[in-house]
């Protein structure tokens, strides 16, 4: 999947971190187990890391570590779903996601007065999507139908959604990431989401946002 | 259905199975089966007894022994006897003095062992204290690791802060008489590993193929291929390390 790996032994040496740290925060869960890759070589097994993920992640930790304890910055990078919930008025204000996703979701659902994490996840993945243009608004109704029906079975798993269209028809699919999937030749991948890094991006902004503040059940 | 109200006490002595379920206190002193999964307050089982399902428990004490066919959750959990879980373990605190034999993989806040500990998969644990037989086959990750060798234990990765591997004391003074009296081959306490990193190593008796660590300290009785430390390096004169760097 990845061919640009950076060994375990690099990766210290450039980040300036310790071991002690990086056992930290595996255990804590800041870092991925799929993240660590065992390979052979001639010293023996070594653990090797996607570089630009694992690069990113140190540089997030390390940043965030000064305002935020360990334990909530697992909160953040973790793909289980936090308990948050917000009026709609919060979620209209469109500081987070367009008014129009948010139209589309009360559409389908009918009106709500809250939103809990899974309903703004969903709100969320919509809104990336229409914004950049890959689904039309009625395609967006599937899309929402399947996160609303699936994406509990994958609770704390990271998974991908991918948007394929085959003549005309279009189809939203869930797979548990990460994993190989082709498709036929007749067939499109009109879009593709990583669900925990949309779930991450968005525990985020609701921090910065101040919206998650004294909402947290 | 599961608030603690609505729960009620359950009692097995003798030969019996129940169906499982929400309990205030279970108690097990015969044998028996729990036909799935078990959710008590606290569970104390001085026989046998076998869950099919998953264990959740805020207390367990096992002083028979138990087999449990699922996850195992506990705030906190004794082992007096012996348990086998082929799930997964989580607790906040986990003593075994017995013998615990997890299938899957354990992750405990604290982890004291005087007795038979084998993981199958990873153990990561914010403190891990052993005195006893320890097998892990994956990696144990621990805050702070202190092994007080006793009989050989077989680790096949170690990763964390503080690691300290020793010889139990009373076998290093049961030894010296040993030596001493019966001129008897000297008694054994091994640890075995791949390797072990961690910001703090003090190791003893100790064969590895790699030891990476800031401040690395080689004891007596080890055997290791490839040390490699930033910080400190010492090493005792009966310790066999065939390369040592000095890394950044």
């Amino acid at each position: 999947m990845e061919n640009d790996l950076i060994s375990k032994k690099d990766l210290l040496e450039l980040t300036g971190i310790s071991y002690g740290q990086l056992y930290r925060w595996k255990r804590k869960m800041l870092i991925p187990e799929d993240w660590f890759v065992r390979k052979s070589t001639f010293t023996g097994q070594e653990t090797f890391f996607p570089r630009d993920k694992i690069l990113a992640r140190v540089e997030k930790i390390k940043n965030m570590k000064e305002e935020s304890s360990l334990d909530e910055l697992a909160d953040i990078l973790s793909p289980s779903p936090k308990d948050i919930e917000i009026t709609a008025a919060e979620l209209n204000s469109g500081s987070i996601v367009s008014n129009a996703a948010v139209e589309l979701f009360q559409d389908v659902f009918g009106l709500r007065e809250h939103f809990s994490f899974p309903d703004i996840l969903s709100v969320y993945i919509l809104d990336k999507m229409l914004a950049s243009g890959d689904i039309s608004g009625e395609e967006g109704r599937v899309l929402l139908s399947t996160l609303e029906g699936h994406l509990d079975s994958f609770k704390g798993q990271n998974c991908d959604m991918i948007f394929i269209r085959k003549l005309g028809t279009s189809v939203c699919v869930l797979v548990s990431a990460p994993n190989q999937i082709s498709f036929d030749k007749g067939a499109r991948i009109a879009g593709r989401l990583n669900v925990a890094a949309c779930i991450e991006e968005l525990k985020t902004k609701l921090l910065n946002g101040g919206l998650a503040n004294g909402k947290t059940i | 259905m599961n608030d603690d109200t609505s729960r009620r006490a359950l009692r097995i002595i003798g030969n019996s199975n129940s169906p499982g379920g929400y309990f205030t206190e279970a108690t097990i002193v015969g044998d028996a089966v729990i036909e799935s999964d078990l959710d008590s307050l606290s569970l104390k089982c001085v026989g046998n007894s076998r869950i099919e399902g998953n264990l959740k428990s805020r207390s367990a004490r096992i002083v028979g022994s138990g087999v449990v066919g699922g996850n195992v959750s506990c705030n906190r959990m004794t082992i007096a006897g012996n348990m086998e879980a082929k799930g997964s373990i989580k607790a906040e605190e986990l003593i075994v003095r017995g013998g615990l034999d997890a299938r899957g993989s354990v992750k405990a806040g604290d982890l004291r062992t005087r007795g038979y500990l084998t993981v199958k998969e990873n153990c990561e644990a914010e403190r891990f204290s052993s005195t006893g037989q320890v097998a892990v086959g994956g990696l144990l990750n621990a805050g702070r690791v202190d092994i007080k060798l006793r009989g050989e234990c077989s680790i096949s990765e170690i990763g964390g802060e503080t690691i300290r591997v020793n010889r139990w004391s009373v076998a290093r003074l049961k030894e010296m008489f040993r030596s001493i009296l019966l001129s008897n081959p000297p008694l054994s306490g091994l640890l075995v590993t791949n390797t072990i990193e961690g910001d703090d190593i003090s190791i003893e008796h100790t064969r590895a193929h790699s030891v990476r660590g800031t401040n690395v300290r080689i004891g007596a009785g080890c055997a290791i291929e490839l040390v490699e430390y930033r910080g400190n390096y010492h090493k005792h004169k009966g310790a066999k390390v065939k390369s040592e760097k000095k890394i950044g």
